[in-house]
């Protein structure tokens, strides 16, 4: 039975190599990525096992921090690849009545047949040549190499199970997967808050190795390091964590697959009950491109894919008012506007992907190009535009005159109208492939990676030869030190967004309505 | 129904002689396989047409090149004399399209669907709010128009589909597999609307694999097979003295096998 789910992994594995070349290109690139991160680390702990007079105290300490991240990603990723189409999601073994310790092992088994698991690997050889100085540590190191390897595959396959036993509702993931994007770009807030905990880093950081060594994230990590110092009562404690989490992890895993199992989810029904309620759809106006921008703004508050967008900018103002009060950096508060401008002005660059077949709709009951073009980009005006003035406004809150602001405020409003101009023109034609609907806003669409960074790439080369006038009038400013040059830039930018837009509609609508066939064919695929 | 009283009267007058859709010489290939090969067909105006054919042999590609879902590689596609590819937009307002599966937006309403695709279309919101709560009452859906549509069932999201091809008061209505996982009760319901729609005027071309349910509903049929009509007309004319399925068997041809598994007898 193990062998069979293994076999299955491998083939699910290659068969998905056969659909695209973006798919091998994407798994190469970041197999690559990860095998360069990890070949550094690997050096790292090799040089560091071998030096003349042999630091104990910090190959300890970066023992249980790497073993500790380590364990946190094995974790975390599975929270964020749990889609619908996760290749072994155990709910597609409802069916076949396999036994559950076959199932159990095999399932944290297939996931040691993966690029984290050979990267991980990697990881732990490395730990073997970090503590090959002391022969009770390097035999620890040794024997713990498997037993660690199973344990995080164990603990991964937990998180993914008890994901799809209970938390298998649109809802709960959407929510999961909004936190954990929230909580990534909080890491630094975050971070500097602890640091703050403590007088400096550096005295932080043996108290939170001594913590970490004592959780299941950074136990296993630590054992070499009591062997070495001869620390068996230590030594004994942190072996009953580790064994206790694996129980604990084949306890969860055993649970959810009873659930799953035994107790097949009954989708209940929820949503809103409003008799009347048509929403949005009564507030915009009752024509065509007033129906899509309806359509559209419903888009970004209902469906996660958008939210996580939504998300980030609040996320990333608090990042930058954070960063500015630590770092005293003006730039970090005065870049905050065109950064939100412009990160909101290519959110509707993959409209139609997101739409993925329901795009149907738009071209069977013959919408022209305008209309679309206009409701989407309304839809995306009717928040963005005051978004992005809010933030904008928020340096002149601190520090600047009005000529400062005035020219903010009108680059960023440019920036947003002219990337979303310019988006409406290029995803006339060009798409790439997003999570699909019902999917969380993580969750990466399988052979993505390659044609998603060639499309990004491009919009981004286009974009900053369409900023060059601003970049050129900044300088001006900078240079001469004339106030003149600050209010045409802000006005200028503005004027010049709105041209953008135009052009933008008016050329998007052409394209649209030449290639609705191919871009239809093309997203319902993803 | 309601709403057939109420359409407005259409741009072209309607010639009885047109045919609401016509195709002819359509071919589409994907790779070297060909999908659809040099098809024509004639849908009369006011028909019942039962579109039928085995699993892959070009129901959905054609009924998509004759909507504008798919560029077909030659070939034109007309509705009410005028062609799909050429003046796409008047084409596409007479024409109502259940496409097969294809997603729906489902982080609307029931209603709030029904309303996007009335919208779209043009309409003005009174004559759109009044239509979309007939369609949902008809089809039995009152008690779900505020329910988000990724919560409704399989039946009940074909209805919608259904409702949101329909509140434009259609000439013609194109129809990818309409009874596919719907309960009998649905499909009943879908049913009376639809032959009520008939009977007051409208053209409707479907698809479907229930030769039963074909025999029953259709005034017309055309079978196809490998991209290629093989028999079209009235349903007595294509099933000529036997019954459909018979029929269509005969024309498709069985699959190879001698149909019993030894070890499969108890």
């Amino acid at each position: 039975m193990v062998a069979t789910l293994i076999r299955l992994k491998k083939d699910l594995t290659f068969n998905g190599f056969n659909q695209s070349g973006w798919h091998i290109l994407g798994t190469v690139f970041a197999g690559l990525y990860g095998l360069g991160i990890v070949g550094m680390v690997f050096s790292a702990q090799v040089m560091a096992g071998g030096a003349e007079v042999v630091d104990s105290q910090f190959i300890r300490t970066s023992s249980v921090l790497m073993g500790s991240a380590v364990f946190l990603l094995w974790l975390i990723i599975p929270v964020f690849i749990s889609g619908a189409d996760a290749a072994m999601n155990p709910r597609q073994f409802i069916t076949y009545g396999i036994p559950r310790r076959g199932l159990i092992l095999g399932l944290a088994l297939t996931g040691l047949v993966s690029i984290g698991a050979v990267l991980t690997l990697i990881w732990l050889i490395g730990q073997v040549l970090h503590w090959r100085w002391d022969p009770a540590a390097v035999a620890t190191a040794l024997l713990t190499l498997p037993l660690l390897l199973i344990t995080f595959s164990l603990v991964s396959q937990a998180v993914t199970t008890s994901i799809s036993a209970w938390l298998s509702g649109r809802r709960s993931r959407d929510f999961l997967a909004i936190l954990a994007l929230s909580l990534m770009v909080m890491l630094y807030p975050i971070m500097v808050g602890l640091q703050n905990a403590f007088s400096s880093l550096s005295d932080a950081v043996p108290s939170v190795v001594d913590f970490l060594a004592l959780t299941p994230l950074g136990a296993g990590a630590a054992l070499p390091a009591d062997a070495a110092a001869g620390h068996w009562g230590a030594f004994a404690l942190r072996v009953g964590i580790l064994a206790a989490t694996v129980a604990l992890a084949v306890l969860v895993i055993r649970t959810a697959l009873v659930k799953i199992t035994e107790r097949p989810a009954v989708h209940g029904s929820s949503g809103p009950k409003d008799a009347k309620g048509l929403g949005l759809f009564a507030r915009f106006p009752a024509t065509p491109w007033g129906a899509v921008a309806a359509r559209a703004s419903t888009y970004w508050l209902k469906d996660s894919r958008y939210g996580g967008t939504l998300v980030v900018v609040p996320a990333f103002v608090v990042l930058a008012v954070v960063m500015y009060s630590q770092l005293d950096q003006p730039w970090i508060l005065l870049a905050l506007g065109p950064v939100v401008g412009w990160m909101l002005g290519f959110a509707i660059s993959a409209d139609i992907s997101y739409d993925h077949s329901a795009f149907a709709l738009h071209i069977t009951s013959g919408v022209s190009g305008t209309a679309d073009r206009v409701g989407r980009l309304i839809g995306l005006l009717s928040f963005g535009l005051p978004a992005t003035v809010l933030a904008a406004l928020i340096p002149a809150l601190m520090f600047t005159e009005p000529v400062t602001t005035v020219a903010l405020v009108g680059v960023s409003l440019g920036l947003l109208l002219g990337i979303a101009g310019f988006s409406c023109l290029v995803s006339a034609r060009f798409t790439y492939p997003v999570p699909k609907p019902g999917d969380g806003p993580l969750s990466q669409p399988s052979g993505s990676t390659g044609r998603l960074m060639i499309v990004q790439l491009g919009m981004l080369v286009a974009t900053l030869i369409l900023m060059l006038p601003e970049v050129i009038l900044v300088i001006t400013w900078l240079l001469t030190d004339v106030s003149l040059w600050g209010w045409l830039l802000g006005i200028g930018a503005v004027l010049k967004g709105l041209a953008l837009v135009w052009i933008g509609v008016r050329l998007g609508a052409r394209v649209y309505e030449r290639s609705q066939p191919e871009l239809f064919q093309a997203v319902s695929q993803y | 129904m309601q709403p057939a009283s109420e359409r407005p009267t259409a741009p072209t007058s309607p010639d009885l002689t047109v045919p609401a859709l016509r195709l002819r010489g359509l071919a589409k290939r994907f790779g070297q396989t060909p999908a659809v090969d040099d098809l024509d067909l004639d849908v009369p105006r006011g028909s019942f047409y039962g579109f039928v054919g085995p699993n892959g042999a070009g129901k959905t590609t054609t009924l998509s090149m004759a909507t504008g879902l798919m560029r077909p590689d030659a070939g034109t596609a007309e509705v009410g004399g005028i062609d799909v590819w050429a003046h796409p937009r008047e084409a596409k307002r007479t024409m109502g399209v259940l496409a097969d599966g294809v997603m729906l937006f489902n982080k609307l309403t029931g209603a709030q669907l029904v309303t996007y695709a009335g919208l779209l279309r043009g309409m003005d919101r009174d004559t759109v709010a009044s239509r979309t709560a007939d369609l949902l009452r008809v089809l039995g859906l009152e008690d779900a128009r505020g329910k988000l549509v990724q919560d409704y069932s399989a039946g009940m999201t074909k209805k919608i589909a259904l409702a949101s091809a329909m509140v434009h008061a259609p000439e013609l209505l194109v129809l990818d597999e309409p009874f596919e996982a719907v309960d009998p009760v649905s499909a009943r319901t879908i049913r009376g609307l639809l032959e009520s729609y008939v009977a007051s005027g409208g053209t409707v071309i479907l698809s479907s694999h229930v030769m039963d349910l074909v025999q029953r509903m259709c005034s017309h049929v055309g079978i196809i097979a490998e991209g290629r009509l093989l028999a079209s007309g009235t349903l007595d004319e294509v099933r000529d003295g036997s019954d459909l399925e018979s029929r269509f068997v005969e024309l498709v041809g069985l699959e190879a096998g001698d149909q019993e598994l030894a070890w499969l007898q108890l």
